[in-house]
């Protein structure tokens, strides 16, 4: 088995095309390290406000401009500009060249209402301060019956993180099954088969597998250890984060990777509820490899793996947009979104976007992990047969046989 | 030895072999014979382990074929079954180290084998830039790279150059005098008779036909008379089986010693005569005799 293991990897990890990908790998990392820098030197400008233009009558209706800025908006010239507003009968009318994005909208609609009420209340009342201190003021809390685990922002990230995981080994999987479907082809298999037992070679497949994700893994992290930290030491991160930050995915006021590491607050919890996602997420992953590579040894061309791969991936992703479509505390706490957390293959991604969610109380993990792991079981010993089947191609004798009594028949 | 004991092998309902029992000794060169279909490569996989019997057993030195046997068997099968990407010494060696070789002595069977089938230079080539009858050679080392006593090689002639042929064939009867056992399936029975000791015939998974090679023909009793000549002398054979044209030469095959001795010496006094000779039958015509 060692040597399976370590042929399929160095095949898979030591090659010309495999370097030029780890080099592409990290090229694309450090783009998005550096993404800040890179579009600056190209003149991207990514973390630009959004230009407004607007006529010399409505520039009144527009002060104070420091609100706009608040807002991610900027006052300029007209060539410059993504959007004019200007003044009508009706109101104002807002032009645009494509159309602006519901934030946008919502932005620009609440700053004009505001605009709006400090000028009614400028007109009418001497105390403009006393009066928007008044409205400044007014309390409203929320009172939530069941807490919930994790704030948005970690829980946001934890998510894209498991998620990218998933994306990252369904590929993985694919390699594999690609991988007994090569040596099928070539009749390498019938070699190897007189060396180890098929259950070692099936066995060996899926820890190759398994190996090749932790090594991508390791090798992706080592570069994105390598680049944050070159990253860091040149300006702490600032510019990157200041770019994050402009796009909503964490708050302005953090400045350096400390200050970010600091705000998320990596505690036990965190990682607890990390761990078991990832728990879920691999069981569930193992199970796709695993019928992937059963139904691989039925594949006797290449052309035959697309389609079995194919069905599977569609699935994944509907399973995906099911998954981000029930990710909320309501439907993961009853319906569909409840119960498919306990079945295998759906628990992959339901149960970890429920951990993150909400408290579970540890009888649904086991009792969910238990399915899990049963349903892998059961595919092992119902899928060793059918892979020994498969790879020695007993259908295909079959049907020689069959063949050579019709050529006799005929004789 | 290898000893098969009323074997059977069914894939459904198709019968793939039929109460098949045989034994291969040291020194043998078995010849498996017989049509496409007819439970060759079931009754070497069932040999190499990769299929069990259904019935009978499958007897290796005494003991009941198991995993423990695996490293006993090299096997080349009838297509090529190379990585065309990789070079010829790293396949050798991933192939070597699968059947729990050593790197050294890995390399030192590859340095001998690839001198005695002529083929050091192609030892750093990528397998896919190889001829043919190259990557047969490499697939022909790769079943005897660690030294197996039992090599089943799955019709290891064809595509090969006649140069090639000799070549493989000088190899097999070395192996066969260190004691091996090879058995191997061909088409090409005329240069399975230079070097076969034994025979299998196989029809719709019975085996028809099984024996030492010299005492098949002995028993069979039938000889062939070959003859190259320009005058009509077809009027002078009346007892002949079977009558085949081989480029210029007629071969006849006759039902016995005694019938051919007198077809050859009415045929010598024939002036037209280029060439005459008497010899046993050959694997081809006790196959035909068993139609198989």
């Amino acid at each position: 088995m060692k040597q399976l293991i370590q042929f399929s990897l160095k095949r898979r990890f030591l090659t010309k095309t495999s370097l030029i990908l780890q080099i592409l790998m990290f090229g694309i990392l450090f783009s998005v390290i550096n993404l800040d820098r890179i579009s600056s030197q190209f003149k991207l400008n990514l973390d630009r406000n959004i230009q407004i233009s607007t006529d010399e009558s409505t520039m009144k209706q527009l002060l104070p401009l420091d609100l706009w800025t608040t807002y991610g908006f900027e006052i300029t010239s007209v060539e410059q500009s993504n959007l004019k507003i200007s003044t009508d009968d009706n109101g104002y009318l807002i032009t645009s060249e494509y159309p602006i994005d519901l934030l946008a909208q919502a932005k620009i609609q609440q700053i004009l209402l505001t605009l709006h009420q400090r000028k009614y209340i400028s007109e009418h009342h001497e105390s403009v301060g006393e009066m928007i201190s008044n409205y400044e003021n007014i309390s409203i809390n929320y009172d939530v019956q069941h807490s919930v685990q994790l704030s948005q922002t970690k829980q946001n990230m934890i998510f894209m993180l498991i998620t990218s995981i998933y994306f990252m080994m369904l590929n993985f999987a694919a390699v594999t099954s690609n991988e007994v479907i090569l040596e099928k082809t070539s009749n390498l298999l019938e070699i190897i088969l007189t060396s180890v037992s098929t259950s070692t070679h099936f066995i060996s497949k899926l820890i190759v597998g398994w190996l090749s994700i932790l090594i991508q893994a390791m090798i992706t992290g080592g570069f994105a250890v390598i680049l944050l930290w070159q990253r860091n030491n040149s300006d702490l991160g600032k510019g990157l984060l200041k770019l994050i930050a402009h796009f909503s995915l964490i708050p302005a006021d953090i400045v350096s990777f400390h200050g970010l590491i600091a705000y998320l607050e990596i505690d036990k919890q965190t990682i607890v509820t990390f761990l078991f996602g990832c728990g879920f997420l691999l069981l569930g992953i193992l199970l796709v490899q695993t019928v992937l590579v059963i139904a691989s040894s039925r594949v006797k061309t290449m052309e035959e793996a697309g389609s079995i791969q194919g069905p599977c991936y569609i699935l994944l992703l509907l399973m995906y947009y099911l998954t981000l479509s029930q990710n909320s505390v309501a439907k993961l706490s009853s319906g569909l979104g409840y119960l498919l957390s306990f079945v295998p293959f759906f628990s992959m991604l339901f149960m970890p976007a429920r951990l993150l969610l909400q408290p579970v109380m540890s009888e649904e993990i086991l009792l969910s992990a238990f399915f899990a792991v049963s349903a892998l079981v059961s595919v092992l010993v119902f899928g060793r047969p059918i892979y020994q089947q498969g790879v020695l191609n007993e259908k295909k004798a079959k049907r020689s046989l069959v063949k050579y009594k019709t050529n006799v028949g005929k004789v | 030895m290898i000893e098969f004991k009323n074997v059977c092998k069914n894939y459904g309902k198709t019968k793939a072999l039929k109460e098949c029992s045989w034994m291969g000794m040291n020194h043998e060169i078995i010849g498996v014979c017989g049509q496409n279909g007819s439970g060759k490569t079931t009754l070497f996989r069932l040999l190499l382990g990769l299929l069990q019997p259904d019935s009978g057993e499958i007897r290796i030195n005494g003991e009941i074929r198991s995993a423990k046997h695996h490293s006993l068997f090299g096997y080349m099968p009838e297509q090529r079954s190379l990585l065309s990407d990789l070079k010829v010494n790293e396949q050798l060696h991933y192939f070597g180290k699968l059947k729990g070789m050593e790197h050294s002595t890995i390399q030192s069977q590859i340095d001998r084998l690839a001198d005695e089938l002529e083929i050091r230079p192609a030892l750093n080539n990528t397998i896919g830039s190889l001829s043919k009858g190259n990557q047969q050679k490499i697939q022909l080392m790769a079943a005897l790279i660690h030294d197996p006593h039992y090599i089943i090689l799955d019709e290891p002639l064809t595509g090969l150059d006649y140069a090639n042929v000799k070549l493989f064939q000088n190899q097999f009867t070395k192996l066969s005098k260190a004691g091996k056992i090879i058995l191997l399936s061909s088409h090409q029975y005329d240069y399975m008779d230079d070097f076969c000791t034994s025979l299998i015939v196989l029809k719709k998974g019975e085996m028809v036909l099984s024996g030492n090679l010299d005492q098949l023909k002995d028993i069979s009793g039938k000889c062939c008379v070959t003859v190259n000549s320009d005058s009509c002398w077809m009027e002078h054979v009346k007892e002949a089986d079977i009558v085949e044209e081989c480029g210029n030469k007629i071969k006849i095959t006759l039902e016995n010693r005694t019938q051919a001795k007198r077809l050859l010496n009415t045929l010598s006094k024939d002036g037209g005569i280029k060439e005459l000779e008497m010899n046993r039958i050959g694997i081809k015509e006790l196959i035909r005799g068993t139609n198989g």
